[in-house]
Parts: C-alpha cells; structure tokens; sequence
C-alpha cells in the first residue's frame, strides 16, 4: 500500500512538472484496518527513495483516517463499526476487501444486507492546489 | 479545490501488465458452464506447461473455488509484498472473493465496481495467462473489467472465449453479445461449446460460430459427474477425456499462434 501510495504522488508529480511538493493527504478508511505506525515507517522510507531516486521531494504528509458509517437502504439505520461484534477472521477479509463486509454484517436494526457503506473503506491521495 | 488520485490504479495497471495474455470467459446467460470451462481450461493450459493466473470476478455468487475443491477460509493468500494468489497447481495460481468472505456478497452496483477493482488491485501474480470466469449478465463487474483492461493498455492483449450450450436461447445470447463487442472493440478468441449430447449439435454449433463470425473452438461433451464433485477431488486422468483435451490443446495452439503474431512470445 505504501509503494502505491508514494508512486501515485511520483506519478501525479511529474504530470503537473513538480519536484516538491509541500504537502500532501492520505485518505484512508476505518475497514482497511491499516497499521498506521507500519504505514508511517513505509512512506518514510519510500519518501527518502523518491528524493534519491527520482529528484521529488515530499516535504510533508498527512494521514486521515475516516470512520465507517453504513447505512441501510431497507430502514435507513445508520450505524458504525463500534454498534456491531466483529471478530479478527471479519477484520482481516475487512483489511483485505472492505466489500467483504457484505458477507459477514447486516443491519443492526432490522437485519437487512442491503446496505452502503457511506465511509470507512477510502483509499486516496489529495494534493491542495 | 483539490486534486485526488487513487493509488489503485497504479496496482492494477502492474498487476495486469503482469500478463502476456488476458482471457475473460464469457457469456451473459447462467448455467451454460463458465465456471466449470473456466477451470477445466486453466487446468488443461497449466498441464501444458503455461503458468495460469485463475481469477473468479462474480463477485456476489463466486463458485470457482468450489469446483476446485478448496473450501472458503480455509486456504489463505500468503502476504509477502503483495498478497500471493494461492497456488492450486505448480503453475495455476488462483484468487476469488471468496478466500476473504463466504458468498454471496449482496452488492450493488458502484459497490462491485468498487470490490472489482480492490481485488484487482490486490494480488501479486506471476502468471502468463490469466482466465477470468466472468458473471451471467453484462454488468457492473464485466464492464469496469474491460473498462480497466483499457485504460491499463491491455485491451490488445485480451481476447474473451465465448461458452454456450448448444440451446437456442444461449445461442441468441451470444449472437447479442457480439452485437455488443463488436461495438465496444472486445476482441474474441473463439467459442467452447458446453454440454453438447451429439454430432447435430456439435454441427448446429459449427454453423452458429461461422454465422457470428466467430471462431469453432471445440466442444465439451455432457459429463454426468461434473454435477456432483469438484475437479480437484477427481483423478484429472479421468476429467481430462479426449473432448476436453482436445479444447483446451486447440485453444493453446490459438493463443500461440495469436502470441506469436503480436510479438508476446516468452
């Protein structure tokens, strides 16, 4: 995930002819229960090598990370992962596929699986103009 | 304003470009035999010496793993930088939805767009060949597939195998389905026939492909016990007859010929 990260920004750093970019933001939802300190200590490394490598320098980054909110279509609920039980098995398909939340989770209320999943599986990169 | 990307797409790009060849298995009528040719096929090509990356993209109902006996969960991907298809054969790799979660996964439409394109994005293969057994219908999930293959600069690289049933209604499906590709510019290989009982069919189904036109490829014959047990739990000397041998070393010497005029020999 890291190495995507930083070769979206080298990717979209050249297209705009930048070779520093001040800032950036990564965007990362709940279900990815992605390891912040491990994701931090990637990109650290990999913001070292788009400098020595490639002459792009990364002054700074931001990570945010968003809550899941679902939202059921069927009763309109709206609910987050703190209302329901989720074991590790649930987490680790969530870390790799959030989408797999269709498979273990329903509604809280009226246990419906038709439901959207309104934040909590983001994955983007943001440059501020 | 701002300026978003997606790190995805880099991901899928590298993960599709891993491959000489892209190989959807279509057709948008159910139970004519997808996913069963789908394994046979990567099976048969994998026993011929090609390395074979095997990816289930029905996403809400996923049944390759089912047909290759390995039960959901209990077979993980290993992660190391990447996650690793798992390996079924020494040259067949394989990944489908259904090593995270037991289906169906009741989705809706931008949300599979969405899961096509993480699980795209998530394995580390090293494969030649890449089948993709495909959904009934002609949807969210087939339409970003080819959308992607596009914009990763593979659409030239990918030809779809159609498989029908000899009936007539898969038939006229089919004859809808090169209206549509024709149209979008989705290359095809050839037609598999499935379930055929005998020589009239394998006829009738002769003359449909050059009606289309679209190249014979060969027909799996009706097998009784492909309805109850899974491939992998059968002796392969015994799935393999001579029908389905036939197929899939025609479809090889096709991909051949095709990688051979476009430069992707290995």
């Amino acid at each position: 995930m890291a190495e995507a990260i930083v070769r979206a920004i080298e990717r979209k750093a050249r297209e705009l002819k930048l070779s520093e970019i001040p800032t950036v933001e990564i965007v990362i939802g709940e279900l990815r229960g992605v390891e912040l300190d491990i994701l931090r200590y990637a990109l650290d490394r990999l913001v070292v090598e788009l400098l020595s490598n490639e002459g792009i320098r990364l002054a700074k980054y931001r990570i945010t990370v968003e809550r899941a909110s679902f939202l059921c279509r069927r009763c309109g609920h709206r609910w987050s992962l703190e209302e329901v039980k989720i074991d590790e098995v649930v987490r680790e398909a969530m870390h790799f596929l959030p989408e797999s939340v269709y498979g273990f989770l329903c509604c809280p209320r009226c246990f419906s699986r038709d439901f959207d999943i309104v934040g909590g599986k983001e994955l983007y990169v943001r440059f501020p103009r | 304003m701002s300026l978003s990307l997606d790190p995805r797409g880099l991901m899928i790009e590298k993960s599709l470009k891993r491959f000489r060849v892209i190989i959807p298995i279509v057709n948008p009528k159910g139970g004519v035999g997808k996913s069963t040719l789908s394994a046979l096929l990567a099976l048969g090509l994998a026993r011929l010496g090609l390395s074979v990356g095997l990816l289930d993209i029905d996403l809400t109902n996923p049944t390759l793993h089912l047909i290759l006996g390995l039960s959901e969960g209990r077979r993980k991907p290993l992660e190391d930088k990447g996650l690793k298809p798992l390996l079924v054969t020494h040259r067949l790799e394989f990944a489908s939805p259904a090593l995270f979660t037991p289906p169906p996964l009741p989705m809706r439409g931008n949300v599979m767009v969405d899961a096509l394109r993480e699980l795209l994005a998530l394995f580390d293969w090293n494969s030649d060949i890449m089948i993709v057994d495909t959904p009934p219908g002609y949807s969210d999930e087939l339409i970003e597939f080819y959308n992607l293959v596009s914009l990763c600069g593979c659409g030239w690289r990918t030809r779809s195998i159609v498989v029908t049933t000899p009936d007539d209604v898969a038939l006229e499906g089919v004859r809808r389905l090169a209206d549509l590709y024709k149209g979008e510019g989705v290359r095809l290989l050839g037609l598999i026939g499935n379930m055929c009982k005998d020589v009239e069919q394998i006829i009738a189904l002769k003359d449909f492909a050059s009606s289309i036109p679209i190249e014979y490829l060969g027909c799996v014959p009706y097998i009784d016990r492909f309805r109850s047990l899974s491939i992998a739990s059968r002796d392969l000397l015994s799935v393999f007859s001579y029908p389905i041998i036939s197929v899939v070393r025609s479809i090889a010497e096709k991909l051949e010929e095709w990688l051979d005029g476009a430069g992707l020999r290995a």
